[in-house]
C-alpha cells in the first residue's frame, strides 16, 4: 500500500468536494509554469542518414570541424538548420559512438538497436537472437524519475506512426517496461489539455476515472506483494503507470484556461493515421504543437518525440505528401520501385548511384532535421523570464544508424540545441573522438540539474560528461 | 518430490474422431520438481481481451478497443512487457467505451437486473456474478469490498462526497472497474499450496485456474458457465473430467464450436505473423490492384483455411500444408488468377485451386507476399521464414560486417543470379545456404503471390534445394513438393508441435522442463496421424498445463 497521502486524499480529508476544487485551488492555478524549470526534449528518427549529406566536410573529402557558420560546403540534410536561422544554437557532436549498440546481439546491423538507443545498455537476447527490450531505463525516463515531481507529467512521449511493438520504441522505464509513445494527437489533447471540454465536465469525468483507478490501485497493490519476484516487478510497473494516470487526472492538475485556450487550435484537425505519406506530416503538425504547448504550460520538464518506426513500409506516392516530388521519382522508375517504404528507401538510398532512393532518403532526413530546427526556432522566439524558452531547454535529435543502407551504427547522427547551462557550446561542429553516448546522457542528466550522476546505463564505456563540447 | 503418484503406464487414450477420450482408467500425469518449464505472468492478449468482453457481455461487437498490438519477438513469441502508461490509458478508455455501450444498448440492465430488491443487493449480486466470469473464479470478499467501494462512491450524493449517480450508472462504473482490474487483465495463478510447498515446488493448479488456461488457450476467452461449473464441481481434477471438457470445447464431428475457431485463428496469426501481411506494401507500378482490401484479405484467407482444415476437414497437419483449395474473395482471385464471376466482392468462398501450383498455407499470399519485397521476391525472406517457423531452426543474425542491402532489382537477370553473392561469398554462404536455396524454389510466385513461369525473357527455374536440415535435404520441384515433404518430415512435425505449445503457454518451451510434456504430446499427435485437434487436446491435458512452479519470493495466498 502507498504510504503518505496523495493530494486527492488530502483534498478529501479537508472536506473539499469536486465542485469546490476550483475555489480551493484559486482561479490562477497552473497559469504559469513553475519558474526556473529546466527542460529536455529528445527527438529520434530511424534508419540512418547518408553520411556525406549529413556530416559537414571540408569539401576536399576531409571532415570539417569548427564553427557551423564557417562550413565550406553545406550538407543538404542539415541545411534546414540554417534555413530556420538557428545555426548559432545548434551543436553537432561528431564521432559519438553507440557503444552499447556494438554489444547488441545483432550489432550493429539490427533494427533492435532502436530499443536501447537511449538506454546505453543492451538487454539479453530474446527469441530470434535480437534484443526485445532496452537494457535499462532510457535517459529521458531516468531523468524524469529522478527529478522532483513538480509538473503534472513526469514525462511525455510523443510518437508518429510508432506501431510495431516493441521494436518501434526507444523510451523505457526499465527492462521489459516500455514507456510507449502516443501516436494519436487526439488522445494527447485529451490527456494534456482536457480535449476542449468544459472545466465542470472535465472535473466530473476525472472524478469518475479516479474512482475507478482507486479500485485498480488498491487491487494491484494488494496482489503485487504475493507474486514471484519477476512477476511482482510487472505489477509494480503497472501500478506505476496507474500512479502516473492518477497524477494526470488529479483535479488539482487541470490545465489553466490560458493553456487550454492556446491548445484549442489543434481541434478539428484530427485524422486517423492510416497512410504514412498522406498523414505523417499532418499528424506531426499536431504533435509538434501539442509538444510546444505542453512545455509552455509547464506540464512537463522531459519530453520525447519518436518519429516513426524503424520498420516503416508505408510509402506510396500521394500528391499531398511533402515528399511527393521525390516519391514520384520512385513511382516513375519500375526498376527502383521496390523501395517504397522508408526501410527500403534507407536500404537502397545509401548509394548516390541509386538516384531516386538517394534523393528520397535525403529529403526525408532533411525533413526531420527541419522539424527539429523549426521547433528550436519556436523555443528561441518564445520569451521566458529575461530570455527565451531555449535558454532553459536542451533539444536532442538522434538517429540509431549512421548508414541506413548497411545499418552501420557509427557514429550516431546527432544534433543538440541549447547550452544546457554551459555543458554544450552551440554553433560548432566538434570531434568527440569516439566518446560513448553514455557520456552524452550523463551530460543531459547534469543539464537537468542531476549533477551527482557520474555514469549512465553502464560505466564500462566511460564515465562523466561528454568532453570537448563545452 | 513426486506429486500425484499415480500408476505407471501409458495413458489409455482412445481416439474418437481426432479427440482424446479416456475410456477407462486414464492415469493421472506424474510430476516431479525437475519437470515443468518456467511460466511468466500472462496478461490477456488483445484477442483474449476482445473475445472475453464479447462473451462476458454476450454482444457481437463493442466500440473503441483502444488496444495495442501484441509485443512479439522475432519468432512471434510474446515478450510480456509491463503495462506502459499508454496501455493503462488504453485500458481505461476501452473500459469506459465498453461500459457506456453496454449501458446504452440495454445489455447492462439485463446483466444487472434490479426489481423488487434493494439497489445495494442488486449491485452486489452483479459484482459477484459478473466478477466470477471476468475473474474466472468466485469473487473474494476483499474484491467485493473494493468494487462495492466504487459503486457506493458513485451512488452517494454529491453533497456527501459521492458522484450522485443512479443505480445503473453506478453499476456501469463497477463494470468499468472490473475491466481494469489485474484479476481480469492477468492470469494470476497460485496453484494449490500446502505446508510443504515453497519456492521451486511444483503444485497442481486450482480447478478454476485449469478452467482459465483451457479457455484462454482453446477459446481465447473467459470460461463459459459450463466450464466454471465443471471447475466448481471438481470435475477438472481428473484427466477424464478434463478430457470431457476439452472435447466439448473443441466441438467437431458435426457440432461446430465457433469459440474453438478463435483459438486456431489466433494461433495462425502468431505463427504465420499475419500482421505483416496486413501491412505489406507492393509497388504501385507493378501491382496496381494490391490495395487495402487485398491486405486485409490475405490473413483472413489463411485463418479461414486453417479453421476449416481443423474443424471441418480431416484436421490433419498434412492437409494444412498441402490442401489444393483455399478461401478466396475478389481481391485474392486477382492474385490466384481465378475466374471472378463466381465471387461476391469481399465474401470468401471455398475454392479449388490448381493442385500443380497450390498446396496449403505456403502457397497462400499471406506467406508469399509478406515474405517478399515490394516489386520482387526475396528467396532470403521466404527461406528464412520456413527455416524459422516451420522447422524451428535458429539462424544467427548477420555479422557486424554484413551489408544487409538486398541486391538491386534487375528483371533481365534470374533472381537467384541477383542473390548469388549470398552463396559465392563465404562470409554469407554459411547461413544463407539454409535460406536462399529454399526460398528460390518459390521463385515462380511473384511478390504478390501470383503464379508465373517467366521473368523477363527467362523461364524461371522452379526448383529449390534444402541443405543442412535434419531430414529434408535434397532438391524439390517447387512449393507443392516441398509442402508434401514438410508434411512427412518429423522435424517439421516436431516444430509444429512446439509452435502450438509456445502459443498455448505464451513462452518458449524449456528443453528440460517441458521435455516430458512435449514427449507425450508428440506421441499422441503422431498416433493420431497428426490430427491438430488431437494436438490441441494433448496440450490441454498435458502436465505442463495442469501444474505450476511456485516462484522465488512468492507468498502464500
Amino acid at each position: 500500500m502507498k504510504s503518505g497521502l496523495t493530494r486527492r486524499e488530502l483534498l478529501r480529508l479537508t472536506g473539499a468536494t469536486a465542485a469546490m476544487v476550483p475555489l480551493f485551488q484559486g482561479s490562477g492555478a497552473r497559469a504559469e509554469p513553475p519558474s526556473g524549470l529546466r527542460r529536455l526534449v529528445i527527438m529520434c528518427w530511424p534508419n540512418g542518414v547518408n553520411a556525406r549529406e549529413f556530416w559537414p566536410s571540408s569539401g576536399a573529402g576531409a571532415d570539417y570541424y569548427g564553427p557551423l557558420s564557417g562550413m565550406p560546403v553545406m550538407p543538404t540534410v542539415i541545411k534546414p538548420i540554417f534555413d530556420a536561422g538557428v545555426e548559432s544554437h545548434v551543436l553537432i557532436p561528431r564521432n559519438v559512438i553507440n557503444a552499447a549498440g556494438r554489444e547488441d546481439p545483432r550489432a550493429p546491423t539490427g533494427h533492435e538497436c532502436y530499443l536501447h538507443l537511449l538506454s546505453g545498455v543492451v538487454s539479453a537476447a530474446g527469441g530470434g537472437g535480437g534484443a526485445r527490450s532496452a537494457g535499462g531505463p532510457s535517459v529521458d525516463q531516468f531523468i524524469a524519475s529522478k527529478l522532483p515531481a513538480v509538473t503534472t507529467f513526469r514525462s511525455l512521449q510523443f510518437g508518429n506512426f510508432t506501431l510495431s511493438l516493441p521494436f518501434c520504441c526507444a523510451t523505457w522505464r526499465g527492462v521489459d517496461a516500455p514507456q510507449y509513445p502516443e501516436s494519436r494527437p487526439e488522445r494527447l489533447y485529451e490527456a494534456l489539455f482536457g480535449g476542449g471540454k468544459s472545466r465542470d465536465l472535465l472535473l466530473t469525468l476525472r472524478q469518475r476515472k479516479l474512482s475507478i483507478l482507486d479500485a485498480v490501485h488498491r487491487e494491484l497493490a494488494s496482489k503485487a506483494p504475493r507474486l514471484a519476484s519477476t512477476d511482482r516487478v510487472r505489477l509494480e510497473e503497472h501500478l506505476d503507470a496507474v500512479r502516473q494516470l492518477e497524477r494526470e487526472l488529479d483535479p488539482q492538475n487541470l490545465p489553466s484556461p490560458q493553456c487550454t485556450d492556446g491548445a484549442k487550435e489543434v481541434e478539428g484537425q484530427f485524422i486517423e493515421a492510416k497512410r504514412f505519406d498522406e498523414h505523417y506530416h499532418l499528424i506531426h503538425k499536431l504533435q509538434a504543437k501539442l509538444l510546444l504547448f505542453s512545455l509552455k504550460c509547464g506540464l512537463t520538464q522531459v519530453a520525447s518525440y519518436q518519429f516513426m518506426d524503424a520498420h516503416m513500409e508505408y510509402f506510396t506516392v500521394h500528391p499531398g505528401s511533402p515528399f511527393s516530388q521525390e516519391l514520384k521519382l520512385l513511382g516513375g522508375d519500375t526498376g527502383d520501385s521496390d523501395m517504397n517504404g522508408h526501410y527500403h528507401i534507407a536500404h537502397f538510398g545509401s548509394t548516390p548511384g541509386n538516384v531516386a532512393n538517394y534523393a528520397v532518403k535525403n529529403a526525408l532526413d532533411a525533413w526531420h532535421v527541419k522539424q527539429f530546427a523549426e521547433f528550436v526556432k519556436e523555443l528561441r522566439s518564445t520569451p521566458e523570464g529575461a530570455g527565451t524558452m531555449l535558454d532553459s531547454t536542451v533539444v536532442v535529435l538522434i538517429n540509431q544508424f549512421n548508414n541506413g543502407g548497411s545499418h552501420y551504427i557509427e557514429p550516431s547522427p546527432l544534433l543538440i540545441a541549447g547550452s544546457g547551462g554551459g555543458l554544450f557550446k552551440p554553433g560548432q561542429v566538434v570531434n568527440c573522438k569516439r566518446q560513448p553516448l553514455n557520456k552524452l546522457y550523463v551530460s543531459l542528466c547534469h543539464a537537468m540539474g542531476l549533477t551527482s550522476i557520474d555514469s549512465f546505463g553502464t560505466d564500462k564505456y566511460g564515465r562523466g560528461v561528454l568532453e570537448g563540447v563545452s | 518430490m513426486k506429486i500425484n503418484s499415480a500408476k505407471q503406464g501409458r495413458r489409455s487414450a482412445v481416439l474418437s474422431l481426432g479427440l482424446l477420450l479416456c475410456s477407462s482408467g486414464c492415469s493421472e500425469p506424474q510430476m516431479d520438481t525437475a519437470r515443468l518449464g518456467p511460466a511468466p505472468l500472462i496478461r490477456l492478449s488483445s484477442e483474449q481481451y476482445e473475445n472475453s468482453v464479447l462473451d462476458l457481455l454476450e454482444v457481437s461487437s463493442f466500440p473503441d478497443k483502444g488496444q495495442r498490438e501484441e509485443s512479439l519477438d522475432r519468432e512471434g513469441v510474446p515478450t510480456h512487457p509491463a503495462v506502459s502508461l499508454s496501455d493503462a490509458r488504453g485500458y481505461l478508455g476501452s473500459g469506459e467505451a465498453i461500459a457506456q455501450s453496454a449501458r446504452e444498448s440495454g445489455v447492462l440492465a439485463k446483466l444487472a437486473p434490479c426489481e423488487g430488491a434493494a439497489d445495494e443487493a442488486c449491485a452486489e449480486r452483479f459484482i459477484r456474478s459478473f466478477g466470477r466470469r471476468a475473474f474466472r473464479r468466485p469473487v473474494t470478499d476483499s474484491e467485493l469490498a473494493t468494487l462495492r467501494g466504487v459503486y457506493d462512491k458513485a451512488r452517494r450524493p454529491v453533497a456527501a462526497g459521492g458522484l450522485g449517480l443512479d443505480y445503473l450508472d453506478s453499476v456501469q462504473m463497477t463494470l468499468e472497474s472490473i475491466l481494469n482490474l489485474p484479476q481480469f487483465l492477468y492470469v494470476l495463478e497460485t496453484g494449490t499450496w500446502n505446508e510443504t510447498a515453497g519456492a521451486g515446488a511444483v503444485v497442481p493448479l486450482t480447478p478454476y485456474e485449469v478452467a482459465t488456461r483451457l479457455s484462454l488457450f482453446l477459446w481465447q476467452s473467459v470460461p463459459d458457465e459450463a466450464l466454471l461449473a465443471a471447475a466448481e464441481q471438481g470435475r477438472l481434477g481428473t484427466s477424464q473430467g478434463m478430457a470431457e471438457e476439452v472435447k466439448r470445447m473443441l466441438g467437431g464431428t458435426g457440432r461446430r464450436e465457433p469459440r474453438a475457431e478463435r483459438g486456431v485463428r489466433a494461433f495462425m496469426q502468431r505463427w504465420m505473423s499475419l500482421a505483416d501481411a496486413a501491412r505489406v506494401r507492393k509497388s504501385a507500378a507493378l501491382f496496381p490492384g494490391f490495395d487495402d482490401a487485398t491486405r486485409e484479405s490475405m490473413g483472413e484467407e489463411t485463418k479461414r483455411f486453417a479453421s476449416h482444415v481443423v474443424f471441418e476437414d480431416d484436421g490433419r497437419l498434412d492437409t494444412l500444408l498441402t490442401a489444393p483449395y483455399s478461401f478466396v474473395n475478389l481481391p485474392l482471385a486477382n492474385i490466384y488468377g481465378l475466374e471472378k464471376s463466381r465471387l461476391d466482392g469481399l465474401t470468401f468462398a471455398k475454392t479449388s485451386l490448381d493442385p500443380a501450383q497450390r498446396a496449403g498455407i505456403l502457397t497462400q499470399p499471406s506467406f508469399l507476399a509478406a515474405r517478399a519485397h515490394s516489386a520482387e521476391v526475396s528467396p532470403t525472406l521466404r527461406g528464412f521464414f520456413i527455416r524459422q517457423r516451420l522447422l524451428c531452426e535458429f539462424l544467427a543474425p548477420p555479422p557486424p560486417s554484413a551489408d544487409t542491402t538486398p541486391p538491386a532489382i534487375d528483371f533481365s537477370v534470374p533472381t537467384r543470379e541477383r542473390y548469388k553473392e549470398h552463396s559465392s561469398n563465404p562470409e554469407c554462404a554459411g547461413c544463407h545456404v539454409r535460406m536462399d536455396p529454399v526460398g528460390a524454389g518459390f521463385d515462380r510466385y511473384d511478390a504478390s503471390g501470383a503464379f508465373r513461369t517467366h521473368l523477363g525473357k527467362y523461364e524461371i527455374d522452379p526448383t529449390g534445394q534444402v541443405y543442412s536440415s535434419k531430414d529434408l535435404d535434397g532438391p524439390f520441384a517447387g512449393p507443392v513438393e516441398l509442402a508434401k515433404r514438410l508434411a512427412s518430415s518429423p522435424a517439421a512435425q516436431d516444430c509444429f508441435v512446439r509452435q502450438v505449445y509456445r502459443f498455448a503457454h505464451g513462452r518458449y518451451e524449456d528443453p528440460e522442463g517441458d521435455r516430458h510434456s512435449l514427449d507425450s504430446i508428440r506421441a499422441g499427435f503422431s498416433e493420431s496421424g497428426r490430427d491438430i485437434r488431437r494436438l490441441l487436446a494433448e496440450i490441454a491435458l498435458s502436465e505442463s498445463f495442469r501444474y505450476r512452479r511456485i516462484g522465488e519470493g512468492e507468498a502464500q495466498p
